[in-house]
Parts: structure tokens; sequence; C-alpha cells
């Protein structure tokens, strides 16, 4: 059911004439009820909400250089000056790439002194 | 990073105590276009060999593009005059002077940037293909400055006196040198220029030396010697 969050009428079904607003009074802001909760308060229903948890900001930064498209370039220095490989996001079609020798580099580096 | 740190001051510990006259290397950091090429050319020139260059420096940014180093460098105070022939020399700074005595490896690198973009090159006149090759290079060359840290004894860190210091790449970099334990010196240059405020830079960073600077016209140059013998000598 539907329900009109200006005036409080209720509709069964989606009717054509809502799609422009309710056709009592225009308000455009309905509530789907479910059958038998037709007494549930709005204030109910927000604290039904779950706000999940921040994604950790690692997530974010895991890229260490961003291919945009060919000859642009988004290089996360922190990350670069954090970690031992490099990470790369391709844009074009979504998909990542690790740079081996960044992770070998710095073991041949030590070998080399 | 606080163990990192802990190692790395006791790296720089044992080797002031096992290895004194150890070269030190020195790297040359910083974005594109703070100079670091022309400040490297200005110690060679007055250290070394006054027809030596380190690398070519231009306006176009990223015109260095892999590290490059120059080894065995004296940077003996007493007997070279590092002043500029119109700047005032400081008497007070004489007992410096005969203490100021470093041997160091220079080691020249890309400017480091968060963004890297080809059509910068086109806006100064390059092809897009070649532009597009620069621009590759200059990420790889961030790269390789990036993991030249690693080797790095200090780090003169160069700024541009007319540009914002507060840019993400300075605030990185400073923030991750002093988690490694690594000494730093600013070097505010460019000081000749008339809108120059080397100010900004010590008032952003003032837990490090700052020295305004000019290596294109070698002005104040001797500050910044007697402040590297002093850090990493």
């Amino acid at each position: 059911m539907h329900k009109c969050l200006k005036c409080g009428k209720k509709f069964e079904k989606i009717m054509e004439e809502m799609l422009g607003g309710c056709p009592e009074c225009g308000g455009n802001l309905f509530l789907y009820v479910r059958e038998g909760e037709e007494r549930i308060k709005a204030a109910d229903l927000v604290d039904r909400i779950k706000i999940e948890e921040k994604v950790p900001l690692e997530c974010e930064k895991i890229e260490s250089l961003r291919i945009l498209s060919p000859g642009v370039y988004v290089l996360n220095l922190d990350a670069l000056l954090e970690r031992k490989e490099i990470v790369m996001g391709i844009k074009e079609d979504g998909s990542y790439a690790i740079h081996l020798p960044s992770l070998f580099g710095r073991k041949n580096a030590a070998k080399r002194r | 990073m606080k163990s990192r740190k802990r190692k790395g001051i006791l790296a720089r510990l044992f080797r002031v105590f096992a290895f004194r006259k150890k070269t030190a290397k020195i790297g040359l950091y910083g974005p594109p276009n703070a100079g670091k090429t022309t400040l490297a050319n200005r110690i060679i020139h007055t250290f070394v060999d006054e027809n030596e260059d380190m690398g070519v420096s231009t306006e176009v940014p990223h015109e260095t593009r892999r590290a490059v180093r120059r080894g065995g460098i004296l940077i003996d105070l007493r007997s070279k005059s590092v002043q500029n022939p119109g700047s005032h020399s400081n008497p007070d700074s004489k007992s410096k002077r005969e203490r100021a005595k470093l041997k160091l490896d220079v080691v020249d690198t890309p400017g480091l940037a968060t963004k890297i973009d080809f059509h910068e090159f086109m806006a100064y006149g390059l092809e897009e293909e070649e532009a597009k090759r620069r621009a590759k290079e200059a990420t790889e060359g961030v790269i390789e400055a990036i993991k030249w840290l690693d080797d790095m004894d200090g780090v003169v860190l160069l700024m541009d006196s007319t540009e914002d210091p507060y840019t993400q790449t300075n605030i990185v970099l400073i923030g991750n040198m002093e988690a490694r334990g690594t000494p730093v010196i600013i070097a505010a240059n460019k000081m000749d220029l008339s809108d120059a405020a080397p100010q900004r830079i010590i008032n952003a960073f003032p837990q490090h030396p700052v020295i305004p600077i000019s290596a294109l016209k070698g002005e104040n140059m001797e500050k910044l010697y007697e402040e590297m013998a002093r850090r990493f000598g």
C-alpha cells in the first residue's frame, strides 16, 4: 500500500495519476507500507535503517597509480611512499595490475649494494 | 611507523660512529619546476667543474625523468668562494665556514607530482605522441624517485617560493621523511623573483630548517651549504 506523506491518503496500487503527484493534495512523497504495518509510525521506520560502517580508508587508497587514459596518470604518493608494491588501476576496463619489478626491487637493490 | 623511525635513527647513529668518513648520499627532491636540476648544476659548477652539468634545466615540467647521481662531491667552504659576486659576506659565518666540509653524492630526482597529464606537455608545443611518452616517463620517474628515498642519508627538499607551499606533494613527502627519520633541509628556491614569499614556507614547516635561495642566481648558497654540512655531515 502507498501512503501519501502529505495528506495521508492510501492507495492500494500505483495509479497513473499518482505519477504527477497525489490526486488528492498534489504531494509527491509516498511511503510504501506493507500489509499489517499500517499503524507503524515513521519514527519507528527510521530506527530500522541500518547505517553500514564506513568502508575503511585503506580500500580507497589501495591504488598507488591510476591510469585514467593513455598519457593521464594519477599518483597516490602516500601509497607509493608507504608500500613496497605498486598497484595500478586501469580505468577503461576496471582492471588492476601489480607492478612485479617493484615487489622485487628492494631485494635486488640490497643485492647490488 | 614508529619502528621504522627508530630503525632510521639507529641506522644513522651507526653510520655516524662506524663510518665517520662515509660519503653522505643526498637527494634533491621536490615538485616539478622547483629548481632541482638548477641546484644540482650549481653545486657541480661550484665544487667540481664549471663545465659539467648534471642535467638540462628548462621551463617544461618533468624535464628530469630519470634520477641522476653524481658521486664524490666535496663541499669545502674553506677553499671555495661560493658567494655570489653581488652578495655580501657575513663576518659571523667565518667560524662556521671553517667547519663546513662535507663529502657527498648528489642525486637529482624527477619532480614529484600527484597528477601527470600529457596535455600539460602539449601546452609547451609538444606533439601528442611525444607528450604521452613524456607523461609515461615522468610517471615512471616519480616512482623511481620514491624508490631512491630508501638509500638517502638526507634530503634537500626544494620548493618554489612563489607558489603555495601547502600542497599534497610537500605535505606527504615531509610527513614520510619524518616517519623515516631522514634529515631534511627545505630550500625555498627562486627568492630572486619579485613575488617570492619564502616566509610562507617557513611558517608552513617550522619543524625543519628553511633556507631561502636562488639556485639560478647563486644567492644565499653559502647558507645552504653550511646547513647541509651541519645536518648531513
